[in-house]
């Protein structure tokens, strides 16, 4: 494989002392022009989640790894075949140790692959240790440590009415143990925080005198704060102290962030797009916010503002009517329904039907973005997950995972495999592994080891 | 999930809470020589909705027992109070920030809850920005000085020990004001006197001094032993429960000056705050995060059913309970029976005309006297049982749950996996009852339904939409009801029967008294709060349960005047 490095003399130092590809989107948009600077795309990582499992027997393609048919759920999957890999089989082993139910333990560790923290959410059901919040860093921030450090956005969460209720069933991105990172549910707040200062087409380029300027003075009071934070720390207890050391982190990446100069240029690929306006919390806005959070993802990843991103579609026990396809009971409700209740099979079958449309939907606006020899798609691996297999029995078992985009040709695509239950070589950890190193992020564990024997055979 | 115990938590402990729970039709018998009635319960490591009793042995209530207290980061509602109090701005900026993590009974100031998250420090940096700006377009009034006359590192000086004692309400040391100085002279240096006293905000609204509420001030006698406040830190707790706010002058002076060490000056104190419009923005707040009246706001119902029911109505609810519980709180009767048995509320024309009861002529909110066999204190206002409700018909079981999870303190499970919930379909024909009839015949619903649905469906009269309503489907409605396993256990008729029971309930004013704890001090209470909770109890009965009493007796406790000097996870 061929290495992909951007060569020094594209690389420009902001104020805040990070380097910034500033030609880098022009440089890729033209194919010509990055084969001869010997430029790639950067690598993605996108998480997709939705909640309350699937149902199976309707999800799982037929045939062979390399010649199947997709299902009915995936379906709407179909243009994109050659760019996604189905993976079936593979089992949340965290979905079963204590603390938290069945839900909690799903949605907390499907990015963490480490056991939550006890504490004072408490199931329903009888028989579960309450819980806390998830007990370690998720996969998606873990790589953002790696690549995300020299974007505008470290990384980008991004929800569709996930409720943040403020427990465990709110989340799948924790920046540490204990400390989750909340979606972003509003549309039009994402806009003002990641384009506002995006420079619309044919805008000014450069910052003037008097921005360089505010620069230095941002950075004056910055640094101040930072180290008011770590005037005060050492002096309070462990968990205070813990508080604030991670607010001083936020701070001083913060800092490095808004330091650098915005020299993120329109191109072709990349344009500014218009201010989203809309009620995200009314149940029946639901898909145009979860398409205006898609579009809005694209763009931040074609303009390289972000390289890492979760899209949270609502929560683990969310209760979202999915009206607009006949529901009249709430999502998780309805999942609960036994496996006889064919009319409540149906529409857990068209509820995940409709979210492979929605993923479809979001992998075409990747395609549709060229970048170099690919496209925007080719350079992510994103991850479709969900916290449970399936709703009205809770488990972990077969997880339904679908990936798509090969990580800049890291992974072969285009492939339905399947794996044994139970086997340790299955855990859902491995195929984190695998994504990670996929993204260029090396290792050969992730999370808890306890759960994970290495990179996924056959991926 | 997070409002729900379980058997398996409470282990051993004894506890009514373990029969409420079992959900599954395998009801468990109550330990021997327990009843089932109510009554403060077990609080496992903090638990929120229970408290009393503990398993550990009894507290020696002659000594300090301060719990637990950790540094309190300003939530939304504070942190725009505080820019309000500190730089006149009421634009509430926190608004925009991200919505807090609720406990278990909805409030919203939970320490522990309160994390820290990236999106919210990005957020605190714009808004320091965005007020820095707004503040020094107005620069006589910010500074103590005139930079001309006084000289600039003089008056820069100045400002940044002014400025910063109120900001971090209390005196600044020496490192924070060294600090402040080099950010203004880095402004004046590069641009202006003017962009450095702006720079200096700025750093000043994103220091943990201004954004948590730490206390470090007075050292312990000995390791290990309470410690009490200091003066500025005892100024700190009473205007952040008072008022959800800074500091005022007077408590700036009184701090100063050293006296909030002493018992009486903290109790004129109290009284004072107590007297100011502030309070009732501060129970105001605690209401609508008790009642989660947040909920009003995206309240839609069903208008082929309900077509009286407009867009404009969910504002006109709210204000109708805002206006009721202010009016009940501090101008009325102000005790816990009254809450649920006042014959009144407040409506404007629209909302009467909504109702179908005679009430103002205008748009302006007044006093109308409910018929008391339909309607009676805050069950009877029509927003929280819309809210308690399906978009096209009456929800018995959520209006049970309430009732239960928030005036009871008790906890109730969701059904077990498998089981299909559904609200029965609509009849032509049949009542809610009747249809709703299932969870009393199936045992495995039985369990938890007969604690919920005898009391939701003593509500029928009141509608999905919050309107009265004597009949269903052209036959009366019947409004028995039953409350089991509470203090007050036995049947009662209707909406008015309920009301009395709630009145009459000790339980159900533990449980309010327990809310109230939470609120003010911002944690759960725990096991070392029991000398704590005896006394605001027993200061409670001894008011006839006056909520204002309350309100000062909660500044008299251990968890309010002393800290612990063994923090949380333990020293540095």
């Amino acid at each position: 494989m061929r290495r992909f490095r951007i060569p020094r003399r594209t690389l420009l130092r902001g104020a805040g002392g990070i380097a910034i590809g500033l030609p880098l989107l022009e440089i890729m948009a033209d194919p010509q022009r990055a084969r001869a600077a010997g430029a790639t795309a950067p690598k993605r990582f996108v998480t997709f989640f939705s909640s309350a499992g699937t149902i199976h027997e309707n999800w799982v393609p037929s045939g062979s790894e390399t010649d199947f048919k997709l299902s009915r759920i995936l379906t709407p999957l179909e243009p994109h075949r050659s760019k996604v890999v189905v993976v079936d089989g593979l089992t949340n082993f965290l979905g079963t140790p204590p603390p938290g139910d069945d839900h909690m333990r799903g949605i907390g560790t499907m990015l963490t692959a480490t056991e939550l923290l006890k504490g004072e959410t408490r199931s329903g059901a009888p028989g579960f240790e309450p819980c806390g919040l998830a007990g370690g860093i998720s996969l998606d921030q873990f790589i953002a440590e790696s690549i995300g450090k020299t974007t505008k956005l470290k990384s980008l969460e991004l929800g569709v009415q996930t409720g943040n209720v403020g427990d465990v069933t709110s989340y799948t991105s924790y920046a540490a143990a204990n400390r989750p990172l909340p979606s972003e549910n509003d549309p039009k707040a994402v806009y003002s925080r990641v384009f506002t200062d995006l420079p619309a087409a044919g805008g000014p380029q450069m910052a003037d005198q008097a921005a360089t300027r505010r620069l230095a003075q941002r950075k004056s009071v910055l640094d101040s704060v930072i180290e008011s934070y770590g005037a005060l720390a050492p002096k309070l207890g462990a968990t205070d102290k813990a508080t604030l050391e991670a607010h001083q982190t936020a701070i001083r990446e913060l800092e490095m962030r808004l330091t650098a100069t915005p020299e993120t240029s329109s191109t072709a690929a990349c344009a500014k797009p218009m201010a989203p306006t809309i009620d995200a919390q009314k149940n029946d806005n639901f898909p145009m916010v979860g398409q205006l959070q898609m579009d809005l993802l694209v763009m931040a990843l074609a303009c390289d503002l972000t390289r890492v991103a979760t899209l949270q579609w609502e929560a683990a026990y969310s209760d979202v009517r999915f009206t607009w396809l006949g529901a009249d009971r709430g999502h998780h409700t309805i999942s609960h329904d036994g496996d006889n209740n064919s009319a409540s099979v149906e529409m857990l079958t068209k509820i995940n039907v409709w979210y492979a449309e929605q993923f479809a939907y979001f992998l075409q606006k990747l395609d549709a973005i060229k970048e170099g020899d690919g496209t925007l798609l080719d350079s992510c691996v994103v991850f479709w997950g969900n916290e449970l297999a399936r709703g009205n029995v809770h488990s972990h078992w077969p997880m339904p995972f679908v990936l798509a985009g090969s990580g800049g040709g890291a992974l072969k695509t285009g492939r339905f495999l399947t794996y044994p239950k139970g086997d340790p070589t299955t855990s859902h950890t491995n195929l984190l592994v695998s994504m990670m190193n996929a993204v260029g992020v090396p290792g050969q564990t992730f999370g808890n080891p306890k759960y994970c024997t290495g990179p996924l055979n056959g991926l | 999930m997070r409002h729900y115990l379980s058997c398996f938590d409470l282990g051993a402990l004894v506890t009514p809470l373990c029969f409420l729970a079992a959900c599954t039709g395998s009801v468990d018998a109550p330990a021997p020589g327990q009843s089932a009635a109510g009554g403060p319960t077990s609080s496992s490591g903090g638990s929120a909705a229970t408290g009393g009793a503990t398993s550990s042995a009894p507290l020696d209530c002659s000594q300090v027992h301060p719990g637990p207290a950790r540094a309190r980061r300003l939530n939304r509602f504070e942190y725009d109070n505080t820019v309000r109090d500190l730089l006149g701005d009421t634009t509430h900026p926190a608004r925009k920030f991200p919505t807090e993590e609720r406990s278990r009974l909805g409030l919203d100031n939970d320490a522990n809850a309160l994390t820290i998250s990236p999106v919210l420090v990005e957020q605190y940096q714009q808004a320091a920005e965005s007020l820095a700006a707004t503040a020094v377009s107005q620069m006589a009034s910010l500074l103590p000085c005139a930079p001309q006359q006084a000289g600039e590192e003089a008056c820069g000086k100045s400002f940044i020990t002014a400025f910063g004692e109120k900001a971090f309400r209390r005196p600044l040391e020496a490192d924070e004001s060294e600090r402040l100085w080099r950010v203004l002279d880095a402004g004046r240096t590069s641009e202006s006197f003017t962009a450095g006293v702006r720079m200096v905000i700025e750093a000043v609204l994103q220091s943990p001094a201004f954004l948590y509420r730490v206390e470090l001030g007075a050292m312990p006698a000995a390791a290990g032993a309470p410690v009490r406040l200091s003066s500025f830190e005892m100024a700190s707790r009473l205007s952040y429960f008072f008022w959800q706010s800074m500091p005022d002058d007077a408590l700036r002076a009184a701090a100063a000056a050293g006296s909030l060490a002493q018992d009486d000056a903290i109790a004129a104190q109290a009284a004072r705050l107590l007297a100011d419009p502030r309070a009732r923005e501060m129970t105001g707040h605690f209401h609508e995060a008790w009642l989660h009246l947040d909920r009003y706001a995206t309240l839609e119902k069903d208008t082929q059913i309900f077509s009286a029911f407009t867009p404009e109505i969910p504002a006109l609810f709210a204000e109708e309970t805002r206006q009721f519980l202010d009016h009940w709180l501090w101008d009325g009767e102000g005790d816990v029976a009254s809450l649920f048995t006042a014959p009144y509320t407040f409506m404007n024309q629209k909302l009467a005309a909504y109702y179908g009861v005679t009430g103002p002529s205008s748009d302006a909110f007044a006093r109308v006297e409910l018929a008391p066999e339909q309607r009676q204190g805050l069950l009877g206002q029509g927003g929280l049982l819309a809210v308690l409700a399906k978009a096209n018909q009456t929800g018995p079981v959520q209006r049970g749950k309430f009732v239960r999870e928030q005036f009871f303190c008790q906890d109730i499970p969701p059904p077990p996996a498998g089981v299909v919930i559904k609200a029965p379909d609509l009849s032509p024909t049949l009542s809610t009852r009747e249809r709703f009839g299932q969870h009393s015949q199936d045992p495995t619903c039985q369990g938890c339904h007969g604690l919920m649905d005898p009391i939701g469906l003593s509500l029928e009269s009141i509608d999905g939409s919050g309107r009265y309503r004597g009949m269903e489907n052209g036959k009366a409605i019947d409004v028995s009801g039953e409350v089991l396993q509470t203090d007050v256990p036995g049947t009662f008729s209707g909406l008015p029967g309920l009301a009395q029971k709630l009145a009459s309930s000790a339980q159900v004013k533990t449980c309010l008294a327990r809310a109230w704890f939470q609120y003010a001090y911002g944690r759960a209470q725990t096991d070392e709060d029991s000398c704590t909770l005896a006394k605001l109890d027993q200061r409670f009965a001894a008011s006839g349960y006056k909520l204002k009493d309350l309100l000062v007796a909660l500044t008299e406790t251990d968890a309010f005047r002393y800290r612990s000097s063994t923090p949380a996870g333990g020293m540095p």
